[in-house]
């Protein structure tokens, strides 16, 4: 017991590493039931008129593209095929490099054409100082567009978007620290009262009830809500088939390692009440 | 409770409300009137608080556990011949937290300083380094032993999280510290720097405002300073009485909030009830109206 | 006047944003209200200075860097190995990003060193390799041929385009594995954390590792199955009520600590940021 007790982590590790990698190589997929802020978060963009444009906030990084990449992957696709214009922006200096890459993936399937289906216009320092000079005045904010260092004007997208977010008809952010949704939120979703959604990491995920249906009208929480939100797009998307099997497979390894987490601390819990009841005797 | 009664003075106050707002609007937003008040009701309490606590009253401050260890952690250290880390968080000096931290900061570096105990600081922003090779030095200055100021000892390694964060794990390695201080603004660094810190054997002290990461620090630390515990830190280490007052106001307003919030529940509750009782199309009742005011005074 | 100075400017600045943010509105009716074009100036003004602040740091930290690394190595510091690996490093995808970003602008023989030629498929069959300096709905603008001229393709003549980035590269192979592992650490530190902390201690400390146990299952697909349903309707009431009341609770504390230090920054009562 006592060894058990003083055990070395590696052996944690261990366990932790294994189960992954065996179940990760399994890839059994299986379905989830969807909650009600994934399904508000896919409802809120279905009701979009077709040509509405949204500002699509890449506010996360390579650390969290693990749960961030299959929502915001999913994301584009709903928007791209409900035919709706995109704006990329990103407060996070990692991110441009990915965004470019899925618009450059997804965006000839479904006929989109740079700068007037979608514009990136990639990263601006400032965190939530940025945040507010996008809110308050966009074509200030940048001065060129990310893809082909263009001038703005030469964007036929950005003629429709005015200062004070006028022509946006959403911000879509998908977050995973700071600057993200809470930053979103204060600087812009209330000051312009504009509709906001979100995809976040699972640490941020519960502040975010807190803001539902208020502040914010959906929101995807982790590799869960990335899941079930693959579901409902992934019915009518060929082409995210793929990426759902994945992520289904990815819940299933979830599945077992927080039951091997819990086992942990069950097993924690009995070798130290064992511990006690020993030394008393 | 019957409200019906006073639905007329209930009019009178909206209409008054209204004519209020009319007057204002051409010098503030009306919409954000409330916000202003709010602010104004606040920073009121708080010079008043700090004005009693200058007179000499006493504001007693309920003990903070973790604040108590904190010598405890900088004596071990002391007595086992390793130096201290503390770590000031992971944001910029923008960030109220960074800047509590400095203040923090400074109290260590004078505590560490009395004992001769090396102090490092690993930082992750190069403004945030000049802050704090100045808290480091001042705390040296007011222990009376500015020798024991070490430039290299405040360290800026990255702006990068993760960069940053292998930085500090490196140093808990390399230099085994004895305590390990984290104070300030954290992200998903926090769990790491803790398991590597609990990893080598030191005592570890945290305290952050941020909610997401508390389970963390709470998880993996000895000691855990959490939410406004974090700003109430420099008042219960100084007892200065700007601080102590600043405390205080904190409070009062917490207790304000609380009616209010509980009248708010109770207004939403009878609104509701008075709503299902009524037929469809009506006008609301006495209690729908005194709601509504509520909503349009607090938001 | 070293410290007057500085508390001048945070208290002017302070009050010029927050005056900016109470200000009327010029159309008090419209849905979002319109800010009056003064403040609406001064406020973007104060906040392209923040942003210029924000990214000056990021030069101020590239500068410290080499001053701090660069006295290291010349001391002879046993990590001095790594610390030039690090500046090199730096310097190298500074320099390559620098490239990648400012391509239309390079002299030739830095363009032909530094940034990857793309390359372009042409509907009959041939490539050409260059520089894409221009686009627009109707052709291309590529800087190619042995002296990097400007030549207009159009846009039906392109089958299509891979485009090699150097830069790109860095951050697909490097980068992003590097942040993923520092990142999936905490998959095995959570799982040693929680063999270690969550003892039933006491009365807080057995609420809390039941509320993490009923968390973990409900969250997953296999712990909900098991519990018949009862995880994910425990998890939803948790998080929906219990969870978010504390939160909203913690938020209001430490939104008001943070009030009270803004108030007396900007106010400019409080210098202790400032140094003696």
């Amino acid at each position: 017991m006592k060894n058990l007790a003083a055990i070395d982590r590696r052996w944690i590790f261990l366990a932790m590493g294994t189960l992954v990698v065996v179940l990760y190589a399994l890839k059994i997929p299986g379905t989830l039931p969807v909650n009600e802020y994934v399904q508000s978060y896919y409802d809120t963009i279905e009701a979009l008129p077709e040509g509405s444009i949204v500002m699509l906030a890449a506010d996360f990084d390579p650390a969290s593209a693990a749960e961030i990449e299959p929502m915001y992957v999913a994301t584009i696709h709903h928007l791209l095929r409900r035919n709706l214009r995109v704006i990329n922006v990103s407060t996070w200096p990692a991110a441009p490099p990915y965004t470019q890459k899925y618009f450059d993936e997804i965006a000839p399937q479904y006929g989109k054409v740079y700068g007037v289906d979608w514009v990136e216009l990639g990263y601006t320092p400032g965190d939530d100082v940025a945040m507010g000079l996008i809110g308050q005045s966009l074509k200030s904010t940048f001065s060129t567009d990310d893809r082909n260092h263009a001038p703005l004007a030469q964007l036929p997208l950005l003629a429709e978007v005015s200062d004070s977010f006028r022509g946006i008809a959403l911000l879509v952010s998908s977050s995973a620290g700071y600057p993200g949704i809470l930053e979103w939120i204060a600087q812009v979703g209330g000051r312009y009262q504009v509709p906001i959604l979100t995809g976040t990491t699972a640490v941020q995920t519960t502040a975010l009830y807190a803001y539902y249906p208020n502040q914010l009208k959906g929101f995807l929480g982790a590799i869960t809500g990335a899941t079930q939100y693959l579901q409902l797009v992934g019915r009518d998307t060929p082409a995210l088939h793929a990426l759902l099997a994945e992520n289904q497979a990815r819940m299933l390894v979830q599945s077992w390692s927080h039951l091997l987490i819990i086992g942990l601390i069950v097993l924690g819990n009995v070798v130290y009440f064992l511990g006690k009841r020993g030394a008393r005797a | 409770m019957d409200l019906s009664a006073g639905a007329t003075w209930i009019g009178a106050a909206t209409l008054w409300l209204n004519e209020r707002a009319l007057a204002l609007s051409p010098w503030i937003a009306v919409n954000k009137l409330p916000t202003l008040v709010a602010i104004a009701g606040f920073g009121a309490i708080m010079f008043a608080s700090q004005r009693r606590a200058r007179r000499g009253e006493a504001i007693e401050i309920r003990r903070i556990n973790g604040l108590d260890a904190l010598d405890e952690a900088i004596g071990r250290a002391t007595e086992m011949g390793r130096p201290v880390l503390y770590v000031p968080g992971t944001d910029e000096i923008k960030e109220i937290q960074t800047i509590y931290s400095m203040m923090i900061l400074r109290h260590v570096a004078r505590k560490a300083a009395e004992f001769g105990t090396p102090l490092i600081v690993p930082v992750k922003n190069s403004v945030v380094l000049a802050f704090a090779e100045e808290a480091v030095k001042q705390g040296c200055a007011d222990a009376g032993r500015p020798d024991t100021f070490i430039p290299d000892n405040v360290r800026y390694l990255s702006d990068e999280q993760f960069a940053y964060c292998a930085g500090i794990a490196g140093i808990m390695n390399r230099e085994r510290p004895a305590a390990n201080i984290m104070m300030g603004m954290f992200f998903a660094e926090s769990l790491i720097l803790a398991e590597t810190g609990f990893g080598t054997g030191a005592i570890q002290l945290a305290g952050t405002a941020r909610y997401e990461q508390l389970p963390f620090f709470v998880a993996a630390c000895d000691y855990t300073i959490m939410g406004e515990e974090y700003f109430a830190v420099t008042a219960y280490l100084t007892r200065e009485p700007g601080l102590v007052g600043t405390i205080r106001a904190s409070d009062v307003t917490k207790v304000a909030a609380m009616v209010l919030f509980v009248l708010g529940v109770w207004l939403a509750t009878a609104a509701v009830n008075e709503a299902a009782g009524t037929a469809a199309g009506r006008a609301p009742g006495a209690a729908g109206e005194l709601f509504a005011l509520y909503q349009r005074l607090f938001g | 006047m070293k410290r007057e100075i500085p508390i001048l400017l945070t208290v002017i600045c302070g009050l010029l944003i927050t005056i900016s943010f109470f200000a009327p509105s010029s159309n008090p009716g419209a849905v979002p209200p319109v800010e009056p074009p003064v403040w609406q100036a001064v406020n973007a003004e104060l906040l392209e200075w923040a942003k210029i602040l924000f990214a000056v740091a990021f030069l101020l930290g590239i500068a410290n860097l080499f001053r701090i690394n660069l006295k290291q190595i010349a001391a002879g510091h046993e990590d001095r190995v790594y610390k030039a690996v690090l500046l090199v490093t730096m310097s190298g995808f500074l320099v390559v990003g620098l490239a990648d970003t400012h391509a239309r602008d390079l002299p030739r023989p830095l363009l032909a060193a530094l940034v990857p030629a793309r390359t372009l498929v042409l509907s009959d069959g041939g490539t050409l390799d260059g520089y894409v300096i221009a686009r627009s709905q109707t052709d291309v603008t590529l800087r190619t041929g042995p002296g990097l001229e400007p030549t207009v393709i159009p846009l039906e003549r392109i089958a299509s385009e891979t485009a090699p980035s150097l830069k790109l590269w860095i951050y697909d192979k490097l980068f992003i594995p590097l942040q993923a592992t520092m990142f999936s650490l905490l998959a095995f530190y959570v799982a040693s954390a929680a063999f270690r902390a969550f003892r039933a201690r006491s009365l807080e400390a057995t609420l809390l590792l039941a509320a993490g146990c009923v968390v973990m299952l409900g969250q997953v697909p296999i712990g909900n199955e098991a519990t018949g349903g009862l995880a994910g309707r425990a998890l939803a009431f948790l998080m929906t009520y219990v969870s978010t009341a504390g939160i909203r609770a913690i938020i209001i504390g430490a939104t008001l600590g943070g009030l009270a230090t803004g108030l007396r920054i900007v106010l400019g009562i409080e210098r202790s940021y400032l140094s003696e």
